[in-house]
This record gives C-alpha cells, structure tokens and sequence, in this order.
C-alpha cells in the first residue's frame, strides 16, 4: 500500500486489482490461440494413432484405433451399457463421496470442538491413512458381497480420511483474531463456530472434497474391477479379458468423461460459495 | 441506533481502584499493572499512551470484562466487571473483518448474534454505512476494499451494536498516515454527535493529545499512573490542525517529558516484581 492510494482515489477505482490483470481483449486473444493449439494437440494424437495403426507402425490389436473406439462407444450408448454400466458407477461414486465427505466433516467438527477426542483417535487415524488403503478393498468385497455396497463402503473409507484431515486443518487454519472480534461482540462459543470458524474453513474443507470425489470413483472402479456384476470398472475387466482393447478404450473415455462432469459440478458449486476469495 | 439504547441511555462511568495484576510466565510471577486507579466520568473521552508491555491493554481487556484483575476494583456504571459486557464497543488495529461477508454483512454481524430481525439488520447497516461513506460499496467484499475502508467498516461494524462505551486498542495504527487523519476525524465527529464513554490505548502521543478530552501516560512495566492531565482543547476539533495550536504543543511536551525517563525497563521493575 502506497502513500497514493488514499481513501479518495481508491473509493472511484474500487477494483484497483483488475491494473494487474492483462486487458480483456488480449485476454481473449490469447484463449483463442490456448483453444487452437489444444485442438491442434488432439488432432495430431488422434491422427498419428489412426496413422501408425493402418501403416502397421502399431499392433491393433494392442493399442485398437480411433475408428474403433468410437464404433465401440457408439454400440455403448445404442446398446444402452453406457446407462446401465455408467449408472451403477456414478451411484456407487456419488453415494461413497455423500457419505465419507458428510463423516469427514462431521467428525472433523467434533475433534475440533473436542480436542481430547482428537488427542486419542490421531494416532490410529494417522496410522490407517498411512497404510495403501486400496489394500483393503478385497475385504470389503468379503464383507459387503460382489454388490454395489462393498464399492460404495470402500470408496467411503477413503474419501472420509482426505475430507476429515483437510477439516481439521482448515478449522485450525482459521484466524484467531476474528473469532476474538466475535467474542468481544459477545458472541456465543456456538455462535463463534457457526458464523466464523465454519465458513472460515470451507475453503479448506472444499480442497478436500475435490480430491476425495476423484478418489471416491477411483474406488469405486477399483472395486468394480475386483469383482462386479455391473459398473463401468467389471466393464473394463470384462472386454480386457475378451482382449476386446476398442472396448477397454471406450469404457476409459466414459470415465473421463463422468470425472470431468463430477469435476465441473464441484468447481460450479465452489465458485458459488467462495465467491468472497 | 437501536430503540432500546437510545430510550435509557446507560451509566458507563468507569472507577478502577487500586488494580494490580500479575501472570505467570516460566513459573515466574510477572507483575503487570502496580495499585492503578482511574476514575472517568461518564463521556469522557480518555487516551491511555505508554511504553510496550506497560499493561495499558490488560486495563482496557478489565474495563470489557476479559481480564479479571489480580486485586482492586472495576467497575463501569457502579457495576462490578465480571464477564464480557455487552455495552462494549471494542476496535482493534486490524478490522478483523470476516472475508466471506460483504461489508454490508459484516456491519450485520452483531446484530444478527444478538438475533436482531432482518429489515432491522438492514436499515441499521444502510444508515451506517451511509455515514462511514460506504454506501455504495454495501455489496463489496473486504478484498476488494482499501485499508481505510476496512476500518471504516469496522467502525460502522462497531457503531451498529450501539454500545454505550467505545473501548478502542490503537483502531488506526495499521493505516498510512494520510487515510488515518481522515479517520480519526471522522470518529470524532461520530463520537462529538454521540457523547458516550471513550478509553482509547495508543502508543502515538499526537494522536492520543489531538483526539481525547485526557491523556493518561502510564510507567513501564509494572504499569502505574504516571501522568494524568486534562486537554483543554475546543471542539469539534480538527486532527489535521490541531496539532499547530500553541496549547497543543505544550501538551505535546509535557506528555513527551513524561514518557522520556521511561524506555520501558527500569531498575524499579525488578524490584516490584520479585
């Protein structure tokens, strides 16, 4: 802060950061030229696969091709797979994101506010994180059956670790001098955790449920992989045991595509709730 | 104001009798504040100057009911402190404005911990951020604001609990000199329409002189009284000016000799404090 910028210059230029930002219509420019360059990426790769495989460079029948991937996703939208398949994927990911993110936050909040319990349980919760908990995802399959439940549990087990540590950390990253501010208004310790150090530590908390969603599906397909009646995870299992690779190929663009959108969802409500950032 | 405050305006004289105060650090008895007694009447505006560590915070934390003292009396308005009180308007240097609520919102937040309806909030925040001149940055958030005006928010923030005394811990220490003068006179013009209790701790002498009606400079540590003198001053006075008065000036000295022989540390520390 400058000794020119007094109240009265600042006040007529309320937006004095948008100086540091490069002009709109460079801006626009240059993301024309990002999109272009991008297209020209895909177009290269699409057509150097398409290229090595009908010159015989590439086996096709390890590495399939363009063509055939794309007559793959074709038969899996007009076979309907893609919805069955797709459906029970994106169930089983959602309801394990719903359910270890809800935990997570919940029994951060509780640590928080009761630090005894953190105390105790932190040796334990720090061991269980430690250890490759997709280890563990073939007693869950013991446990809960070849259904979507032992997909939805072990997806479960290690979204609530990311989303409960980042909570803790962002309770902790709250400033202690706005929960002062609140108490010296006479706020309530109630209402000192509900107005200030909750939505203090959302952004944390959101760090973490974007990565907790990612793996909430990289559980679910693993577990769909180990053993499954449905789901897009036994599907890539299924065609790689038929050595069907178009297939395989056009299950793994589902999936992208499903991440993406889940992504999307996510930033959308982010951008919602933390538009004061 | 809200209605009921302004129906019976409050008592908030302060009395502190014979305060001393001390805490353990590294299980060593330190002593912070030696038999401290100050009596301000109802209105007064009181700056409270003195080197670092002098305790002068510790007393303004007692006159809120933070910190109880170790022996002696406060008491605001003939009532013993004995927890936070809720007829307390306090500033500190930084705004301790919430990020996640536009400026609008922020004023609210006493209101709304207090359960205050929300037209009420609303009409409560316009006027008040009509008269810290931020009415058309209602919708802004603290990063989109300067400096001063976080503070100024703050102080509409402050004002819209309408407390009946101001207890202010250096408010406008974190700004550049110009956007203070401007702050400074605009919280006295607030406060000269208001007329309530003010104790108001700062470390900038010509600060604490130009704004209050008593300037109290305390010793190092342990804090004790060391100079207590009224500033006759006419208002509504003008921060930028003022300080080229002649009057002002001897003031400015008198306060200056007082706080010279004390760097803060002196021989007679240690001796209390064993």
């Amino acid at each position: 802060m400058t000794a020119e910028s007094t109240v009265e210059l600042r006040a007529s230029q309320p937006t004095a950061n948008d100086e540091a930002r490069p002009a709109p219509v460079r801006g626009r420019g240059r993301w024309a030229l990002v999109l272009g360059l991008q297209l020209l990426v895909f177009v290269v790769a699409v057509g150097g696969w398409s290229l090595a495989v009908s010159r015989e460079w590439l086996d096709e029948f390890y590495v399939s091709s363009p063509g055939l991937v794309w007559d793959a996703l074709v038969e899996y939208f007009r076979s309907g797979d893609v919805w069955t398949h797709g459906w029970v994927t994106l169930r089983s990911t959602l309801l394990g994101f719903a359910i270890g993110s809800a935990l997570g936050v919940l029994v951060g909040m509780v640590f928080a506010r009761v630090p005894l319990l953190d105390q105790v349980f932190s040796p334990y919760l720090r061991a269980f994180n430690a250890m490759p908990r997709v280890a563990l995802a073939p007693l869950f399959i013991l446990w809960f059956g070849i259904g979507s439940a032992s997909k939805v549990w072990f997806a479960v087990s290690l979204v609530f670790f990311i989303v409960l540590i980042n909570t803790e950390a962002g309770i902790k990253s709250v400033d202690r001098e706005l929960t002062t501010t609140a108490r010296s208004m006479g706020a309530t310790s109630q209402q000192v955790f509900t107005k200030i150090v909750l939505p203090g530590s959302v952004p944390t908390i959101f760090a973490g449920l974007r990565l907790g969603l990612v793996y909430s599906l990289l559980g679910v397909v693993f577990g769909e992989m180990l053993a499954a009646s449905a789901g897009l995870g036994q599907q890539i299992t299924s065609y790689a045991g038929r050595f069907q690779m178009s297939g395989v190929l056009a299950t793994l663009v589902i999936l992208a595509a499903i991440s993406l959108l889940l992504n999307a969802f996510l930033a959308l409500v982010e951008r919602r709730l933390l538009r004061w950032q | 104001m809200t209605s009921d405050a302004a129906s019976e305006p409050r008592e908030t004289s302060i009395e502190i009798r014979g305060v001393t105060h001390h805490f353990t650090s590294g299980g060593r008895s330190v002593q912070t504040l030696d038999d401290v007694s100050i009596s301000i009447p109802q209105g007064q505006f009181v700056s409270v100057v003195g080197p670092s560590g002098c305790g002068k915070t510790t007393v303004m934390n007692m006159v809120a009911g933070l910190v109880t003292p170790s022996s002696g009396t406060v008491t605001v308005g003939g009532r013993p402190r004995s927890q936070v009180g809720r007829d307390v308007g306090y500033m500190f240097a930084r705004d301790g404005l919430l990020p996640w609520r536009t400026a609008r919102q922020n004023v609210e937040l006493g209101l709304e911990l207090r359960k205050v309806r929300a037209e009420e909030r609303h009409l409560a925040s316009s006027r008040l951020l009509a008269k810290v001149g931020l009415s058309s940055f209602a919708d802004y958030y603290p990063k989109q604001l300067s400096q001063g005006m976080r503070q100024r928010v703050a102080v509409a923030r402050t004002l819209a609990l309408d407390p009946d005394l101001f207890l202010l811990d250096e408010p406008f220490a974190a700004l550049d000199a110009q956007t203070r003068v401007t702050l400074q006179n605009e919280f006295l013009s607030i406060w000269e329409g208001l007329g309530n209790t003010v104790m108001f701790v700062t470390h900038d002498l010509d600060e604490a002189i130009a704004l209050a009606d008593r300037v109290i400079v305390f010793s190092g540590r342990p804090g004790r009284v060391k100079l207590d003198i009224p500033i006759d001053l006419p208002r509504p006075r003008d921060v930028a000016t003022i300080r080229f008065d002649p009057e002002f000036r001897r003031l400015s000295e008198l306060v200056w000799d007082a706080m010279e022989h004390d760097t803060g540390i002196d021989e007679s520390t240690d001796e209390v404090a064993s």
